[in-house]
C-alpha cells in the first residue's frame, strides 16, 4: 500500500494522507509528521492534503489536533486544504473547523495543496 | 428488501481492521440503500468502539480478536462490539465529554456513538472485557397519519 506523501518547501511541510483517516492511519499521519517536525525547527506552516480522506473519526481529529498544538508550540500555522464535505461535517461538529484553516474541495479558488 | 439479518465477524485487534470492519458493515447495510449521510454516521459509530477494543482493551496487542455481530430487524440496526479485554472500571465516567485515559484522545469515541445512534448501551467488567451495543432506526419515524 502507498504511504503518505510528504514534501517540504522552505518552512512549510506538506503531507497527504492516501486513506481514510482512522487508528491506523492516524499513527503513520504522526509518525511522519512528528518526525518532520522533530528534525527541521524551521517548519512553520503544515498543509494537510485531504483530498483522498473521505472518513474521518476521534482517532484522525485526535492526530489532527495534536500536530496542530505542535505547530501552535512553535507559532506556527495549520491549513486542511480538499476537505470533503462528509470530513468538513465531522470537522464542524468537533469543534476543529474553528482552530484550523479549512478550505473545503469545491469552494477552493487558489490552489493551495501541491501536485503530488 | 430484507427483512431480518444477522451477521457475525471475528478479527484480530489490528488496526486495519478497523476499515475492515466499516467495510463489512457497509456491505451489509448495502440493501437497505441508506443515504451517504447515514451511512456515514453509523460507520462513525463503529470504528469507535472497534478503536476502542483495540487501543484501550487490549493495550494494541495484535494476538487478541474482537467480535462484531450486526443484525437487522425490520428496521433496526443492532451493532454489538465485544472484547475480552481489561474492561472499563467506571463506566459512568468513560461517557462522559472529553474523557480519556490516553495522551492524544479527546475522549470522542463514546460522545459520536451517542450522537450517531438511537442507543447506546455498555456493559462491563474489569478484567474480564466489554461489550457496547448500538442501536439505529434506519428509516425515518413514519409520519404521523393523517387519517384520525
Ligand atoms: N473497550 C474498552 N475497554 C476498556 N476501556 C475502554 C473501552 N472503550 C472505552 N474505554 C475507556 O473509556 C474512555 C473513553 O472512551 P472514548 O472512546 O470516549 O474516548 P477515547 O478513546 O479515550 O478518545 P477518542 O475516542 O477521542 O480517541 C477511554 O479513554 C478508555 O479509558
Ligand atoms: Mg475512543
Amino acid at each position: 500500500m502507498k504511504e503518505l506523501e510528504v514534501q517540504l518547501d522552505k518552512d512549510t511541510l506538506y503531507v497527504c494522507p492516501q486513506r481514510d483517516l482512522d487508528m491506523a492511519e492516524a499513527k503513520t499521519f504522526r509518525l511522519e509528521v512528528d518526525g518532520q517536525l522533530f528534525a527541521r525547527s524551521n517548519i512553520r506552516r503544515l498543509v494537510v492534503d485531504l483530498s483522498k480522506v473521505k472518513f474521518i473519526d476521534s482517532s484522525g481529529l485526535g492526530a489532527l489536533l495534536g500536530r496542530y498544538k505542535l505547530l501552535q508550540s512553535r507559532q506556527g500555522e495549520m491549513v486542511l486544504c480538499e476537505v470533503d464535505s462528509r470530513v468538513y461535517r465531522i470537522l464542524e461538529l468537533s469543534g476543529m473547523k474553528k482552530l484550523m484553516i479549512i478550505k473545503q474541495a469545491d469552494e477552493q479558488k487558489e490552489k493551495e495543496c501541491k501536485q503530488w | 428488501m430484507v427483512k431480518e439479518n444477522k451477521v457475525e465477524v471475528r478479527f484480530s485487534s489490528i488496526g486495519e481492521n478497523v476499515a475492515l470492519a466499516r467495510m463489512v458493515l457497509s456491505a451489509f447495510l448495502m440493501p437497505c440503500d441508506l443515504t451517504r449521510e447515514i451511512l456515514d454516521e453509523i460507520k462513525i459509530a463503529l470504528s469507535e468502539a472497534v478503536t476502542n477494543s483495540i487501543i484501550h482493551a487490549y493495550g494494541e496487542d495484535a494476538n487478541q480478536t474482537v467480535i462484531l455481530r450486526m443484525c437487522l430487524n425490520d428496521d433496526i440496526l443492532t451493532l454489538e462490539i465485544e472484547d475480552n479485554g481489561v474492561g472499563i472500571p467506571d463506566i459512568k465516567k468513560a461517557l462522559e465529554p472529553e474523557y480519556s485515559t490516553m495522551a492524544e484522545h479527546m475522549g470522542l469515541g463514546f460522545i459520536f456513538m451517542k450522537t450517531f445512534m438511537d442507543e447506546l448501551e455498555v456493559v462491563s467488567e474489569v478484567g474480564k472485557g466489554t461489550k457496547v451495543i448500538l442501536r439505529r432506526q434506519l428509516t425515518e419515524e413514519k409520519a404521523i397519519s393523517e387519517v384520525g
